[in-house]
C-alpha cells in the first residue's frame, strides 16, 4: 500500500512537473545545456593537457552532471513550492516530508542518469571518448551507485530551501562548489590540504575516481567504492537530521510563506 | 535627443536599483565568475608561460561579463514578467529600445564590476611581472569586449520578451557562448562545425582583441584587424536588434502573452 502510494507520488509529481512543459523545452534541459557544459570543459583541457585531458574533463563532467540534476532539483522543489505559495500546505500533510521531497526528486535523478548518458555519447562523437576499454557494467554500477548516494547532498540543499526565501543563489553556489572541489576537471590533489578534506568528504569525489577506473576497464572495487557508500550514508544521515531542525525552525519562525 | 537621455537615464536609475536590492543575485554574478577563475587557475597552474596565465585571466574575467551581461539584464525582465509589469513599459511614452539599452548598460557595468574583481584576485595570486601587455590597447580592447556582449544581450532581451519562460534558453546561452567565443581556449581548436558559429558571435572578436593587446601575443589576428571585426559584427548586431524591435513589438502586443509566465 505505502508503495503504491509512493508509486503514485512520483507519478504525480512528474505530470505536475512536466504536464505543462513542451518537448523542445524538456530537450534542452536534459541534452543542450549538458553538452555545452562539458564541452566547455573538454576543450579547455584538450587545449591544456590534449586528448587524455579531454576524455578526464569529459568523464567528470557526465557525471557531474547527474549532481545538479539530483542536487538542484530537490533544492529547487521546496523552492518553486514557495514560489507558487504551496509549501505551507505541503509542510502540513501528515507525510513524511523527507520521504515526499525524495519522491518529488525521483524523476530528476532519473533524468540525471538518462543526462549522464547523453553526456557519455556526446563524449563518444564530439570529445574523442573510447570505451574500447571499459568495463560497462561496473561504470552503471557507478552511475547508480553515486545518483543514490548523492541524495543525501540533495536533501542538504533542500534544507536551504526551507530556510532560505531566495535559495536559487545558494544553490548554485552549492552546485558550483561541488564542480569545483569533486576533481571534475583536474585531480582534487592540485588543491591545498584543506580544500582536499573538503573534497574527500563528498560522495562525487569517489564517483568520478570509480567512473574513470571504470573506464580504464580497471576494477572499481577499491576503498574508494567503500568511501563512496559511507560519504553517501554520513551525508543522508546528517541531512536528515538537519532537515528535521530546519522544517521544526521554519514552523517556528513562520518563514514557510516568505516570497 | 534629450528625450532619448532622459529614457535611458531613467532606466539606468531603475535598474542600478533593482540590482541593488537584489543581493542574491549580485552574490552569483560574483561567486561564479570566482569560482571559474579557480578551475582555470588549477588548470592553467603548470604551464608558466604568460600567454596561459593571460589566457586564464582573460577567461574568467569574460565568463564573468557574459554571466552579468545574460544574468542581469534578461534576470531583470523575468522579475518584470512574474511580477506583471512588463506589460506596462510597452504602453509608456518611453521607448522600449531605450529601456532596454539602459538595463544593458547597468548590466556592463556590473561584468565590469566582476572583471576588475577578478583581475585583482588573479593578480594577487600569480606573478605578473612576465606578463607584457600594451596598456593602451589592453585598455580599449576591454571596452570592445564589454561592448561585444553587450550588443548580443541587447539582441537577446527583445528575443526574451517573445518568449514565456526563457530560463531554458538562458541556461544554454550561458555555457554556449563561453564555448562557441573562446573564452577560455583559442577558437582554433574547435572543430570546422563549431568554428563557423563562432565567427558569428561578436564576443568571439572581442576576446580575442584583447589577447591581442598582450605582447608577443599567439593570437592569429593583429589588433586592427580584430577591432574591425569587432566592430563590424557588433555593428550588424545592434542593427539587427533595432529591424527586430519593430516586429517583436508588434508580435508581443499581438499576441498578449507579456503577462503569461
Amino acid at each position: 500500500m505505502a508503495f503504491k502510494r509512493f508509486l503514485q507520488n512520483i507519478i504525480l509529481s512528474y505530470k505536475s512537473i512536466y504536464g505543462w512543459m513542451s518537448l523542445s523545452k524538456y530537450l534542452s534541459l536534459v541534452i543542450l545545456v549538458p553538452f555545452f557544459q562539458i564541452a566547455l570543459f573538454s576543450y579547455l583541457n584538450y587545449f591544456i593537457n590534449g586528448v587524455e585531458g579531454m576524455r578526464y574533463a569529459a568523464l567528470g563532467n557526465a557525471l557531474y552532471n547527474i549532481c545538479v540534476f539530483v542536487v538542484f532539483t530537490m533544492g529547487s522543489s521546496i523552492t518553486s513550492e514557495r514560489r507558487l505559495g504551496t509549501l505551507q500546505t505541503v509542510m502540513m500533510t501528515p507525510s513524511n516530508k523527507i520521504v515526499l521531497f525524495i519522491t518529488k526528486s525521483i524523476i530528476h535523478i532519473f533524468e540525471g542518469i538518462v543526462t549522464c548518458g547523453f553526456s557519455l555519447f556526446f563524449g563518444k562523437i564530439f570529445l574523442k571518448l573510447d570505451f574500447s576499454s571499459m568495463n560497462w557494467f561496473q561504470g552503471i554500477i557507478v552511475i547508480f551507485t553515486t545518483t543514490i548516494m548523492m541524495i543525501g547532498v540533495g536533501l542538504f540543499a533542500g534544507m536551504i530551501g526551507l530556510l532560505f526565501r531566495r535559495a536559487t543563489p545558494i544553490l548554485n553556489f552549492i552546485n558550483i562548489s561541488v564542480f569545483l572541489l569533486c576533481g571534475v576537471n583536474f585531480p582534487i590533489e592540485k588543491f591545498p590540504v584543506f580544500m582536499q578534506a573538503i573534497a574527500h568528504a563528498l560522495p562525487l569525489t569517489y564517483g568520478i575516481r570509480l567512473l574513470r577506473l571504470a573506464y580504464s576497464g580497471m576494477s572499481i572495487y577499491t576503498m574508494d567504492f567503500a568511501y563512496l557508500i559511507a560519504t553517501g550514508i554520513i551525508f543522508f544521515i546528517v541531512s536528515i537530521r538537519i532537515f528535521a531542525v530546519s522544517e521544526k525552525y521554519s514552523r517556528q519562525k513562520g518563514i514557510l510563506e516568505y516570497y | 535627443m534629450k528625450k532619448i537621455i532622459q529614457e535611458i537615464t531613467g532606466s539606468i536609475v531603475l535598474s542600478i536599483k533593482d540590482n541593488l536590492s537584489h543581493s542574491a543575485l549580485l552574490l552569483n554574478l560574483s561567486l561564479s565568475p570566482f569560482i571559474y577563475t579557480v578551475v582555470s587557475f588549477y588548470l592553467y597552474k603548470d604551464l608558466h608561460d604568460a600567454n596561459s596565465v593571460f589566457y586564464m585571466l582573460l577567461g574568467a574575467g569574460a565568463m564573468g561579463v557574459w554571466e552579468s551581461t545574460l544574468l542581469g539584464g534578461a534576470w531583470s525582465l523575468r522579475e518584470e514578467k512574474e511580477q506583471g509589469i512588463l506589460e506596462y513599459y510597452l504602453c509608456t511614452p518611453s521607448s522600449l529600445l531605450n529601456i532596454i539599452f539602459g538595463k544593458c548598460i547597468v548590466s556592463v557595468i556590473i561584468g565590469l564590476i566582476v572583471l576588475v574583481e577578478i583581475f585583482i584576485l588573479v593578480f594577487t595570486q600569480i606573478d605578473i611581472s612576465a606578463i607584457s601587455i600594451d596598456y593602451f590597447k589592453f585598455a580599449a580592447a576591454i571596452v570592445l569586449l564589454l561592448f561585444s556582449f553587450s550588443t548580443i544581450g541587447y539582441l537577446l532581451s527583445f528575443l526574451f520578451l517573445l518568449l514565456r519562460s526563457f530560463t531554458q534558453l538562458s541556461n544554454i546561452l550561458t555555457d554556449s557562448i563561453k564555448f562557441f567565443c573562446g573564452v577560455l581556449f583559442p577558437i582554433t581548436v574547435l572543430p570546422y562545425g563549431f568554428k563557423v558559429v563562432s565567427v558569428l558571435l561578436p564576443p568571439t572578436w572581442g576576446v580575442e582583441i584583447v589577447r591581442t593587446s598582450l605582447n608577443n601575443s599567439n593570437s592569429y589576428l593583429s589588433f586592427n584587424s580584430a577591432f574591425i571585426r569587432v566592430l563590424v559584427s557588433c555593428s550588424i548586431y545592434i542593427v539587427i536588434a533595432v529591424l527586430l524591435f519593430k516586429k517583436i513589438e508588434h508580435k508581443v502586443r499581438e499576441l498578449g502573452e507579456l503577462s503569461k509566465i
